[in-house]
């Protein structure tokens, strides 16, 4: 049997491997749900976020090995120390989650050259950052898994919230990812990206509003085929299969889990 | 941990596999089994099919064999049929069967163009117009369509294929839209080179011959029918309840240099003959 019946659901485990999920500070958001799965699984991991206290308190919460540590992704030396950080309590890095993102919902012509590079840094480039600090590990002991978070918004100039900016940087995921991918290959490391519609997290009421979050979830429900929203756990659920033994020769795709709203 | 391997699980759901009995479709149902899934093993080649039946029970599995040409209405409403009188109901429906022509459009005689449209994409209008209604009445469903990288590809003297696979994809879209709101999901793989394992371990001494298989490959090794089967498994299961209509690539990366370079390799596997498919 490819799937032993001893062990259900053996080949998707991440028994024995460490994994690094940014982003993973807010109680409600897409990292934490990430890290408490990955956890489940059988990994040790390593949330982090700007939010140190937040990520401590994700950590916390979890049954099994992890640990909150700070990280500012825009920051080379703040990414190094935190890796260092968890190299020291769980080994390695096998697996990096880039999920830390901000969106911002500014029409173009009022979008200011600073704000631009604010999402440009943490969304894009902050994922280029954290690849490099943990990829010469990775490629030496010729195993690793990529997880980048792409967005709809990134394949549709813009998605239902996030404007010009969050969709070039969505878009600048997706060919960071599959350069990875095709680099790192080679050296047994994968690089896939997930990119969800509309999910149900705090990100969207602390940036819109209580009411238009609202209206948005309203809105995915009557249009998705299978009328819901997304919640943080149906993208920890791909994430999951993308990090696995499972997903070991996928890389270079880019997982749409968005309910059935868009494909391409 | 035993949340994970629930959602995995398929106890209590019924599978059926078209084009069963070897390679791929083989691997799907050897693995739904295992996961507790009862599997209706379908095909042409009966000897085949019932020996993946009987090494599938052998394994605690189970299954039954039922002979279907997918090119065949008739065929495919009594492989339903089959599936829900010998295991009540209907859950998981896999499209894999396979039948395809090479040649370009002033060489295909129109025959060759039917039969190769009528197995590689009406039998999955058929499968479903049959299978859905039986999904209905379990409250849901789950369809996986086997595509292919040839779906986003051109190469040499393969329209068929690659226009039929090309259908495949968008077919997938439009069943997913249709049946979402009744939780029937459909979703479809696209394989990339997917050798006999047989055959890789056959030259898997040969100095060359990983290299050769493996050259357009970020990942550089051979694909293997259980990379598929693991791919199925994700889909069909409950990790992947927020996907539908889409189309998973699984081909060590060799998407991303298809176009250009994997026309060269088309053209060298069509060199060892018709009816092998990439």
């Amino acid at each position: 049997m490819t799937v032993d019946p001893e062990r259900p659901g053996s080949p998707f485990r991440l028994d024995g491997r460490v994994a690094l999920v940014t982003g993973a500070g807010s109680a409600d958001g897409i990292g934490q749900a990430i890290a408490r799965l990955y956890a489940a699984a059988g990994a040790a991991v390593a949330l982090a976020d700007q939010d140190a206290r937040g990520a401590e308190a994700n950590a916390r919460a979890i049954d099994g090995r992890a640990l909150g540590v700070h990280v500012d992704v825009t920051q080379p030396e703040s990414v190094a120390a935190a890796v260092a950080l968890v190299e020291r309590d769980f080994g390695p890095v096998d697996i990096l989650v880039n999920n830390a993102g901000i969106t911002r919902s500014t029409v173009l012509w009022e979008t200011s050259l600073e704000e631009f590079d604010q999402v440009l840094a943490i969304n894009l480039r902050g994922g280029f950052v954290c690849l490099q600090a943990v990829l010469q590990g990775m490629m030496s002991r010729r195993w690793g898994r990529v997880v980048w978070l792409s967005s709809i918004a990134g394949k549709q100039g813009g998605g239902v919230f996030g404007t010009a900016h969050y969709a070039a940087s969505k878009a600048g995921v997706i060919g960071l990812c599959q350069a990875a991918a095709r680099q790192l290959g080679p050296y047994g490391i994968t690089s896939n990206a997930i990119a969800p519609g509309l999910v149900l997290t705090g990100l969207l009421p602390r940036t819109g509003g209580t009411e238009m979050a609202e209206r948005l979830r309203q809105d995915v429900e009557r249009a998705a085929p299978l009328r819901r929203a997304a919640t943080p756990l149906d993208i920890a659920h791909a994430a999951l299969f993308l990090a696995s033994d499972a997903a070991s020769y996928i890389t270079g795709e880019i997982l749409d889990v968005n309910g059935g709203v868009y494909f391409d | 941990m035993d949340d994970l391997g629930r959602l995995l699980r398929l106890d209590g759901k019924v599978a059926i596999v078209t084009g069963a009995a070897a390679r791929i479709g083989l691997e799907i149902a050897r693995t739904f089994a295992g996961q507790g899934a009862q599997v209706l093993v379908a095909d042409i080649q009966d000897e085949l099919g019932e020996r993946a039946v009987a090494e599938i029970r052998a394994a605690s599995g189970a299954a039954s064999y039922v002979h279907a040409d997918v090119g065949r209405a008739d065929d495919i409403r009594a492989m339903i049929g089959a599936a829900v009188e010998r295991f009540g109901r209907v859950d998981i429906l896999v499209n894999n069967a396979h039948w395809e022509k090479h040649g370009t459009v002033v060489e295909l005689e129109e025959a060759d163009w039917d039969r190769s449209f009528d197995v590689l994409l009406k039998a999955l209008y058929l499968g479903c117009k049959y299978a859905i209604p039986e999904m209905r009445k379990v409250g849901g469903g789950a369809i996986i369509n086997i595509a292919s990288v040839h779906a986003y590809a051109v190469s040499d003297r393969y329209v068929t294929y690659q226009t039929a696979k090309a259908g495949v994809v968008h077919f997938t879209r439009q069943v997913a839209w249709d049946f979402g709101p009744e939780n029937i999901r459909c979703n479809c793989i696209c394989p990339g080179d997917i050798p006999v394992p047989r055959e890789v371990d056959a030259h898997a001494d040969e100095p060359g011959f990983l290299a050769e298989r493996t050259l357009l490959k970020a990942i550089k090794r051979p694909g293997h029918p259980r990379d598929i089967a693991r791919a199925a498994l994700f889909l069909v299961s409950d990790l992947a309840e927020w996907i539908t209509g889409q189309a998973l690539t699984v081909d060590g990366g060799e998407h991303m240099t298809f176009p250009t370079t994997g026309a060269q390799r088309t053209r060298a596997l069509l060199g060892r003959g018709p009816g092998q498919a990439p």
